[in-house]
């Protein structure tokens, strides 16, 4: 397996090259999916599932989507006429009007790339005590996946702050002038396909939220997956939330509201911000992962700028 | 024999992954590029969901591989149609540009 492994890190670290030095954004947004791909793989590889659906949908596929979206735009506002342009987005800020050099990039990117393998060495020893704790822990958290009981157990601090980031950088995305809305042409195999693959990824979308009490899966992964859902119904003109209610403030908002009122009306049950009282705890976790299934698929589909309704 | 049958499926999965992706490599255009890497491909997913088959624990997880293989074909099928749909509209426009009136 070692000469898999090293075939599969190997793999990655050409694709990071491709990526980055490819003739076009296009190219190297395409090379950019694969790469997370190949990423995903090696997490699997490294024993973390949860990490690896979470890459391989949040980072291939709505990043690459999104990084996609804005090549094509780019594109079409290079090459595209002068009203075309008249009419795309304006940037909020002054354009730059020389880039820096390269070199300067690379070198500061290389710089944080040695203090991060600084940092993951000096983590390394806490690593196996934290491993050693949860298991330790895991009896009383009535959660029987370690990875959900840390996200919304013991550390349901950092995933309360995780969701705020989230809702804020949804509301800068909301606060931006909105992308030129090019009418998407009617296609009778796209609209069949995708009739046929909503659907079953809806189902997949809510077997993984279910399944994230008990094994890999959880919000969002989930969420992830029921804005792919969405989105595919957009693009290919299927009546699925054709008002766009998903993107509006109250439902990018739930998240972090059904967190906060859970985390502090049962943490008052329970004598601790943010604590479950025993017995509670699943339907507690599920209600909050629902909650943040559908905000997290809000905000991927609120990044693809389709807050406004057309 | 099962253990044999599986490799020999496992090593023309191989064999037709990697046609496919030589005629990515090598193809001229773009058309011909889809039809090399969607037969192949397709073929070659279906040869390997076979090997693995043989291996399947339960009737359940065997159930599980042919669905993958199915949803990967439907969606392979219809990728490689929009590429190739696009890829004839943007042939279309290159040669209506010169007049300026479609």
């Amino acid at each position: 397996m070692i000469a898999a492994d090293l075939l599969l890190a190997l793999a990655l670290l050409l694709l990071a090259a491709a990526a980055l030095l490819a003739r076009s954004v296009q190219i190297g947004s395409v090379l950019f999916i694969a790469f997370g791909l190949v990423l995903a793989l090696v997490w699997v590889r490294l024993g973390a599932p949860d990490v690896a659906l979470a890459e391989a949908a949040i980072g291939a596929g709505v990043a690459g989507a999104l990084l996609l979206l804005a090549a094509s735009e780019f594109e079409s506002r290079r090459s595209g006429s002068a009203s075309a342009r008249a009419a795309g987005p304006r940037l909020p800020w002054p354009r730059p009007q020389r880039s820096r050099p390269r070199w300067v990039l690379g070198a500061l990117a290389l710089a944080c790339a040695g203090l991060l393998l600084l940092a993951a060495q000096a983590i390394e020893p806490l690593a196996g005590a934290a491993t050693e704790a949860v298991a330790h822990a895991l009896p009383q958290a009535e959660i029987a996946h370690p990875v959900t009981a840390v996200l919304l157990s013991f550390r349901a601090y950092d995933t309360l702050l995780e969701i705020a980031v989230l809702l804020a950088a949804v509301v800068a995305v909301k606060a931006a002038p909105a992308p030129l809305q090019r009418p998407l042409p009617h296609d009778p195999v796209l609209a069949r396909v995708t009739a046929l693959t909503v659907p079953l990824a809806l189902l997949v979308a809510v077997y993984l939220l279910w399944a994230g009490s008990s094994r890999s899966g959880g919000a969002f992964q989930a969420g992830a997956v029921l804005a792919g859902a969405v989105l595919l119904a957009r693009f290919a003109s299927l009546p699925l939330d054709p008002q766009s209610h998903l993107t509006r403030p109250p439902l990018l908002a739930l998240g972090l509201a059904v967190f906060i009122l859970i985390g502090l009306g049962a943490g008052a049950l329970a004598g601790a911000a943010l604590g479950y009282p025993a017995g509670w705890v699943k339907p507690l976790v599920l209600a909050i992962e629902a909650a943040l299934m559908v905000s997290i698929a809000a905000t991927l589909v609120a990044l693809f700028g389709g807050g406004k309704a057309a | 024999m099962l253990e044999a049958l599986s490799w020999l499926l496992l090593a023309l999965a191989a064999l037709f992954f990697s046609a496919g992706t030589l005629g990515l490599l090598r193809l001229p255009d773009t058309l011909s590029r889809i039809h090399a890497l969607t037969k192949a491909d397709n073929l070659g997913l279906g040869l390997a969901a076979l090997a693995l088959l043989l291996h399947a624990e339960s009737w359940a997880a065997a159930a599980q591989i042919g669905l993958i293989w199915l949803l990967a074909l439907a969606a392979s099928a219809a990728s490689g149609y929009l590429i190739a749909r696009r890829c004839l509209l943007e042939a279309h426009q290159v040669n209506h540009k010169p007049g300026a009136a479609p």
